[in-house]
């Protein structure tokens, strides 16, 4: 069987470039749609302009090449498959299809009959010839061209070699040219590596020669000098033998090249230097509020950026936060004017700066007087020990303070200054055992040298006297083990030092790792800090020391601080919530523990709205108040401490913090007498009124003690095993004067809120029924008298007003005006990110293709729905001619009969 | 040598008991071993206690097998009787009950659990040799059951003097028996009854607890089970008997549960009767409104009892038809200011909540709830608050006439609160002309969640109730973690530059000595 066409994509393929040929020629099949408005310069869309008939009769072909055939084929379960060389490949012309044919033929019957042949070699052919014929041939075509180079040229390979029949000829070549034969692939590799060979022969070849000719001139060219150099022969000796560079020389070159006095900025006077630490300070405060409310610099931005809105963008169900919204969480009304109270602490601090600069004058002074001292003989001023020299110590410590105070003045940058200072001074005092590397000497260098080279000479006296000192530079500690490695044995004004030293030498404009080496530092010392709030008595000079250091260290990266203190109260509270969780209530923290939370609100501005740090503190704070049971002196210590540590954390912010108007109403209950009937007043767990605790804060002595001073509370008390007695009445005189006071300063703070009365209602009850104290010193009296006081004040129509809901902004009619948009671009109207273009774009093709698909399967169904009709027709007017045919000859045969009939009766 | 001896004693005499054991059940001519055995039961020795006891139950199950045992009543036991064999049957019945005499007393009184149970289990093993074979004055009943004994049995069981809870651990294995478990609640009742009357109403703690241990322990059967499984066979297997039929157990269950409430309950005791008593007791009950006098009674005892009664007395409410009068203003009294600090915060807070869900309560009544509660939330702790004003908005949405709490356009200033907090009737507090200042004092509480749930209440509410059941276990653990890892890349910190830990312009000067005492004395010299 022979097809007409091989395939039916070459079917397919043929008509199809028929059909382009066809349309070309036919303007009548173009179709255009026509344009409402045209547009100048403007194309002409994909579907504008297109040729409905021929693409209709296109598609029916192209439907006839497949769906038909499928169709067809549809019951079949074989297929004729044509196996037939070449014939697959419409470009072969019969005579090559022969030939390729032949060669099949040929190869199949060598094998078929080589298959049982002995020790027979193949004979090998070309073109129908023996090869062993000819070989007979010594050189079958000879030319004298090719022996000259050894190799065949490229086209004779492919002339001669096999022929080129074997392979298939592809058909660029055969349009290119016809006449050559086409190269197999092995060949063409060959060929291209012969080529590159070449070609990287050549290559080193031209290489070779410019090399050889740059030889050459450079021979010439010494050839050449030489009869140059011949005139003056001495010059070069000259230069080789250059003279000695003398002492002299080096040191003029040395001070010619060395960098004389920059200039300098002006230095500030005390007043600017003042104004712009109060600028600063109005700055950071102004924050400040802003973190109070909870708004972030966005916040402020957005709302400035609100407050022009144009009549469009009101419909677009934007919820603006009004400024209003916060300041009635916060309603205060100082605070709502920051340049009024705010700047208190401010010009305080600028206060206090002359008067450290007097302090610091007067110890200058006495260091004079000491160095006179030591130069009598030092042993009668250190009793501890004498191997030290005690006078440089101290001026060291001086020199901290003044570090400490130009910190005050003028931030960071001034500290890496004088801490650098500090150290060349203290390297110049002895030089000998200075470890110093030289990086830091020139950094040395740029600080003041005369003010420097003035205080070296005060200072050289005493470092002669200095026996032994503490080493300048220090490793950054890894633990906390490590630093008390270090500070073994040191007395505390010494362990600061060394501290000082530890950041001055690692301070993060000096080496890469250092930042981690002082966030670790940070660590290490709030370990320590710990660990010294533990012991009893509190070292208070060294945890003011240290805080001051943890508060600058905070401050050089505050994100990796704010984690330390974090995990470290993480600690805390998970082992005191554990205690909680287990029996309901638990024992007051250590004293580290609050101390800790002092330290946050010193390290951790405490007004803010939420606070990583604060917050969490503040919920520890309120636990602590809620769930320990009050049973010693020590746990009322405890307690007054942290109620005044909320009375610090929301000072500024005034926030109401339930937990402690119960605590301190507690603790006055504790103190009143209950033996004269039941007090009716109303106690908030940790407290009960039937506890056996519940006389702890009552006098034992009736009088005896209205004289007696009040002393602010010892901080020893705080500790498990206090040093002083909590169990006198001093003690209890001197905490219920302390509730007084922060009840009256609770009270002071809430003044403004709605609820005040309501708040301290029962404290009030307490203390005007219950609690009269009349066997108390007059400040406790007071104290009492002055609460009362403030609970009598107006019962004002302001602070019982019924409430309602904020006043909304009463929405504005809708306003059709048209909205222009600045350099609208029709085209590229989508706004959005890059993934939801991209989505888009996917969605709309995902749309088109499902439409094309769904268009393509409809006309596939017409396409077999006429198929099948018209099959249908053709096979009914089949059966209708069999039909016709059938009766046709049964009438003829009847007819026939009947007229046989006839004759028969004619017959007879 | 002795020591040896002493050690290897036991054993051998364990060994011992169990050769005579066998002697005994092979021939009668071995019966005196009986005594020595009911000897050895009496031994100090754990080992030997444990064989006796043992050996004992399996030589009188095989002989009850036998009906060899005489089971009368054994009063005439002084007079001769002639025939041998008669005679030999009294005195087994003699030592039957010399046995049943040591296997209670082991059971009530003995240090070690182990031979408690043991002798439980003898016990309850010779039950059913005795159900097999009844005599004609047992039972009474279809079934067969010997009452008499398992009375004794739960008598003992329930010790007024040694805590029992691991024996009636063992005990509760048998409870999967119908007969068992329905002869339980009735025997119990007996034994209440009675030592309720010995005691006048106020039987030791331990004995309550042991009840209540027992009957914690028995887990009914529902409406759809089948009851068919008996411990002690009866004659007649088709035979509807007592403890077949649901409603019998569920009478005796009642009745048992009934006495034992009567009793003064120790506090712990109570409350852990109270947590259970709506999910365990009330369903099983035949007829629950029985528990009212017991509800209303503990939730007039106030406080944390008050709040676990509750839950009963919803119960009761809601699925028997129960009508309390003043329940709203019983409810009303609970609300003090520890309630936040108790346990069953969550629990009462929570049935607060289901109480007032109904729309239909009046205005009145549910303002005086949002005012009241507002009110507490004054000294309420941190991880309550959030609760207090989210279940206090969701009020105010079930109660839209109750806004004016919150929103009251036009009124004038008030001189005080009208607001009683003191007047215990809801109706009277004169909740309605008030406003809810303490939320609005709350806008300024200390934590930013809180302030911002209250900040919320003081806009127009959402239609939508928020969900509270989120909020009620709160613990400040929680919220303590939360505000942790809520932390912002840019963490602000303090501009004032300290001096120390302790400054002059800090709030402890005047307070505390903050001042470190060396420099102190330095400015002293």
């Amino acid at each position: 069987m022979k097809h007409k066409y091989t395939s039916k994509a070459d079917f397919v393929r043929k008509n199809k470039k028929k059909a382009q040929t066809d349309v070309k020629s036919n303007p009548f099949e173009v179709r255009i749609n026509k344009q409402k408005h045209t547009v100048l310069g403007k194309k002409l869309r994909r579907f504008d302009k297109g040729m409905p008939g021929v693409s209709r009769s296109k598609a029916i072909k192209k439907r006839k090449a497949t769906l038909l055939q499928e169709y067809q084929q549809r019951g079949k379960r074989n297929q004729f498959v044509d196996r037939r060389l070449g014939e697959n490949d419409p470009e072969m012309t019969l005579e090559d299809k022969m030939l390729q044919r032949f060669a099949m033929e040929r190869k199949t019957h060598h094998e078929k009959a080589g298959a049982f042949s002995l020790n027979e070699e193949e004979e090998l052919t070309h073109f129908g010839q023996s090869l062993s014929q000819i070989e007979k041939f010594e050189e079958p075509d000879s030319d004298s061209e090719d022996d000259a180079t050894g190799k065949l040229s490229g086209e004779y390979v492919k002339e001669a070699h096999f022929g080129g029949f074997l392979t298939k000829k592809t058909s660029k070549d055969s349009l290119e040219e016809k006449s050559d034969k086409p190269k197999s692939r092995q060949e063409m590799i060959e060929e291209i590596i012969a080529q590159s060979k070449q070609r990287k022969h050549e290559r080193q070849h031209q290489k070779e020669q410019t090399e050889d000719l740059r030889e050459k001139l450079d021979q010439q060219w010494a050839e050449f000098q030489t009869s140059l150099h011949f005139n003056k022969k001495s010059q070069p000796k000259e230069e080789r033998v250059r003279p000695k560079a003398d002492d002299y020389d080096i040191m003029v070159r040395e001070l010619g090249f060395e960098i004389k006095a920059k200039a300098s900025d002006r230095l500030k006077t005390e007043e600017e230097l003042a104004r712009e630490e109060q600028e600063r300070l109005q700055k950071l405060e102004a924050d400040r509020q802003l973190r109070m409310k909870g708004l972030t610099q966005e916040d402020i931005r957005e709302q400035q950026q609100n407050r022009h809105v144009s009549a469009d963008d009101l419909d677009d169900g934007f919820d603006f936060i009004r400024p209003e919204r916060l300041q009635l969480a916060y309603k205060d009304g100082k605070l709502l004017l920051p340049e009024g109270k705010e700047l208190i602490p401010s010009t305080s601090d600028a206060d206090d700066k002359p008067i450290r600069r007097k302090y610091h004058s007067e110890a200058d002074g006495s260091e004079a007087d000491q160095s006179e001292d030591e130069d009598e003989g030092h042993s009668e001023e250190d009793n501890s020990d004498q191997s030290e020299g005690e006078g440089s110590d101290q001026s060291e410590e001086e020199d901290d303070d003044d570090d400490d105070g130009s910190d005050l003045e003028s931030e960071k940058s001034a500290e890496d200054v004088s801490g650098e200072e500090e150290e060349q001074e203290e390297e110049e005092e002895d030089k000998d055992e200075s470890e110093e590397d030289g990086e830091e000497e020139r950094e040395d260098k740029k600080g003041e040298e005369a003010k420097a080279m003035e205080k070296t000479k005060e200072r050289k006296a005493i470092a002669e006297a200095a026996q032994t000192e503490l080493p300048y530079t220090f490793k950054a500690p890894e633990s906390l083990k490590d630093l008390m490695e270090l500070m073994e044995d040191q007395s505390y004004d010494r362990q600061l030092i060394i501290i000082n030293r530890i950041r001055k030498c690692h301070h993060p404009s000096l080496a890469e790792g250092n930042r981690t080496k002082l966030q670790n530092l940070f660590s290490i010392l709030l370990e320590y800090f710990g660990k010294l709030a533990n012991q009893s008595p509190v070292a208070m000079e060294m945890i003011d020391g240290l805080t001051i250091h943890l508060y600058e260290l905070a401050q050089q990266s505050p994100g990796p601080a704010a984690d330390t203190v974090q995990t470290v109260l993480k600690n805390k509270y998970h082992k005191f919530d554990s205690v909680c969780q287990r029996k309901g209530r638990a024992v007051y923290p250590a004293v580290d523990t609050l101390l800790l939370l002092k330290l946050v609100s010193v390290m951790f501005p405490t007004s803010d709205f939420r606070h990583s740090v604060v917050t969490p503190a503040m919920l520890f704070m309120a636990q602590i108040l809620t769930k320990c049971p009050v049973t010693s002196g020590r746990d009322i210590a405890c307690g007054l401490f942290v109620c005044t540590l909320f009375l610090q954390y929301v000072s500024l912010s005034k926030r109401f913090v339930p937990e402690v108007i119960n605590y301190l109403q507690g603790l006055l209950y504790l103190a009143v007498k209950k033996e004269s009937g039941k007090v009716d007043v109303e106690v908030v767990p940790p407290f009960k009124h039937n506890s056996a605790q519940g006389n702890l804060l009552v006098l034992q002595e009736e009088d005896g003690s209205t004289s007696m001073s009040i002393k602010p509370l010892p901080l020893d008390c705080l500790s498990k095993s206090p040093i002083q007695d909590t169990d006198t009445d001093d003690f209890r005189i001197c905490a219920t004067h302390a509730t007084l006071h922060l009840t009256n300063m609770f009270a002071n703070m809430y003044q403004n809120l709605p609820a005040f009365h309501e708040i301290f209602s029962p404290i009030r009850d307490l203390l005007s029924k219950h609690l009269l104290l009349p066997a108390y010193p007059r400040e406790v009296q007071d104290g009492r008298s002055q609460f009362l006081q403030l609970m009598k004040g107006d019962h004002s129509q302001t602070t019982y007003c019924p409430l309602q809901y904020e006043k909304l902004k009463p929405k504005p009619l809708k306003l059709y005006e048209p909205k222009f948009e600045e350099g609208y671009n029709p085209e590229r109207k989508i706004k959005g990110s890059r993934k939801q273009k991209e989505k888009e774009r996917l969605l709309k093709m995902h749309k088109r293709e499902m439409k094309g698909a769904v268009r393509e399967i409809r006309k596939d169904t017409q396409f077999l729905a006429r198929q099948q009709l018209q099959e249908q027709m053709e096979k009914d007017a089949e059966r209708k001619r069999k039909v016709k045919e059938i009766m046709h000859h049964l009438s003829s045969q009847e007819g026939e009969c009947k007229q046989i009939a006839k004759k028969k009766i004619k017959i007879m | 040598m002795s020591a040896d001896d002493v050690k290897s004693e036991p054993r051998s005499v364990a060994a011992d008991i169990k050769r005579k054991t066998k002697e005994v059940l092979q021939s009668r001519e071995h019966a005196n071993n009986i005594t020595d055995i009911l000897e050895t039961a009496q031994s100090e020795e754990d080992v030997v206690t444990a064989a006796s006891l043992s050996a004992l139950q399996k030589i009188f199950s095989t002989l009850l097998g036998r009906k060899e045992v005489y089971r009368g009543r054994l009063k005439g036991l002084e007079e001769e009787t002639a025939d041998p064999k008669k005679q030999y049957s009294r005195w087994l019945g003699q030592c039957y009950m010399d046995t049943l005499d040591i296997l209670l007393n082991r059971l009530s009184s003995h240090e070690n659990s182990d031979i408690k149970e043991l002798a439980l289990l003898a016990l309850l093993k010779l039950v059913t040799a005795e159900g097999k074979h009844p005599t004609s004055k047992s039972g009474g009943d279809q079934s067969n059951f010997p009452l008499r004994l398992f009375q004794l049995i739960i008598d003992k069981l329930m010790s007024s003097e040694a805590d029992q809870s691991a024996v009636i651990g063992r005990f509760q294995d048998y409870f999967q028996y119908d007969d068992i478990r329905l002869f339980t609640f009735v025997s119990l009742h007996k034994n209440l009854r009675m030592v309720t009357k010995e005691f006048t109403q106020h039987p030791p703690d331990t004995y309550l607890h042991n009840v209540h241990t027992l009957l914690s322990q028995v887990n009914m059967p529902g409406e759809g089970d089948e009851l068919s499984s008996l411990y002690v066979a009866p004659t007649d297997p088709d035979a509807e008997c007592r403890p077949k039929q649901l409603k019998e157990q569920r009478r005796a269950f009642t009745n048992a549960w009934l006495s034992f409430l009567k009793n003064k309950l120790p506090t712990s005791l109570y409350k852990q009767v109270l947590l259970t008593l709506d999910q365990a007791v009330i369903p099983h009950m035949s007829s629950p409104k029985l528990l009212i006098d017991f509800l209303t009674q503990s939730y007039n005892i106030g406080g944390a009892i008050s709040l676990l009664a509750l839950n009963g007395l919803f119960t009761l409410i809601y699925k028997h038809n129960l009508d309390y009068p003043d329940f709203f203003r019983k409810l009303y009294a609970l609300f003090e200011p520890s309630v936040f600090h108790v346990k069953y915060t969550a629990r009462f807070f929570h049935l607060t909540d289901v109480f007032l869900t109904s729309t239909h309560i009046p205005a009145y009544l549910a303002a005086a709830f949002i005012k009241r509660l507002s009110r507490l939330s004054l000294s309420a702790p941190v991880s309550a608050l959030q609760m207090v004003l989210v279940l206090i908005s969701n009020l105010l949405r079930r109660h839209p006439n109750c806004q004016v709490l919150v929103h009251r356009s036009g009124g004038e200033g008030l001189g005080s609160d009208p607001y009683d907090a003191n007047e215990p009737d809801p109706a009277k507090c004169k909740a309605m002309d008030s406003s809810l200042w303490e939320v609005k004092s709350l806008q300024s509480h200390v934590h930013p969640d809180v302030s911002q749930a209250a900040v919320l209440l003081g806009k127009p509410l959402a239609p939508l109730e928020t969900d509270l059941s989120q909020y009620l276990e709160l613990q400040t653990s929680e919220m303590f973690d939360k505000d942790l890892t809520s932390q912002s890349d840019q963490v602000p910190l303090e501009f004032h530059v300290p001096k120390g830990l302790f400054g002059p312009n800090d709030q402890f000067y005047n307070i505390w000595a903050t001042e470190p005492p060396t420099k102190k004395q330095k400015t002293v010299n």
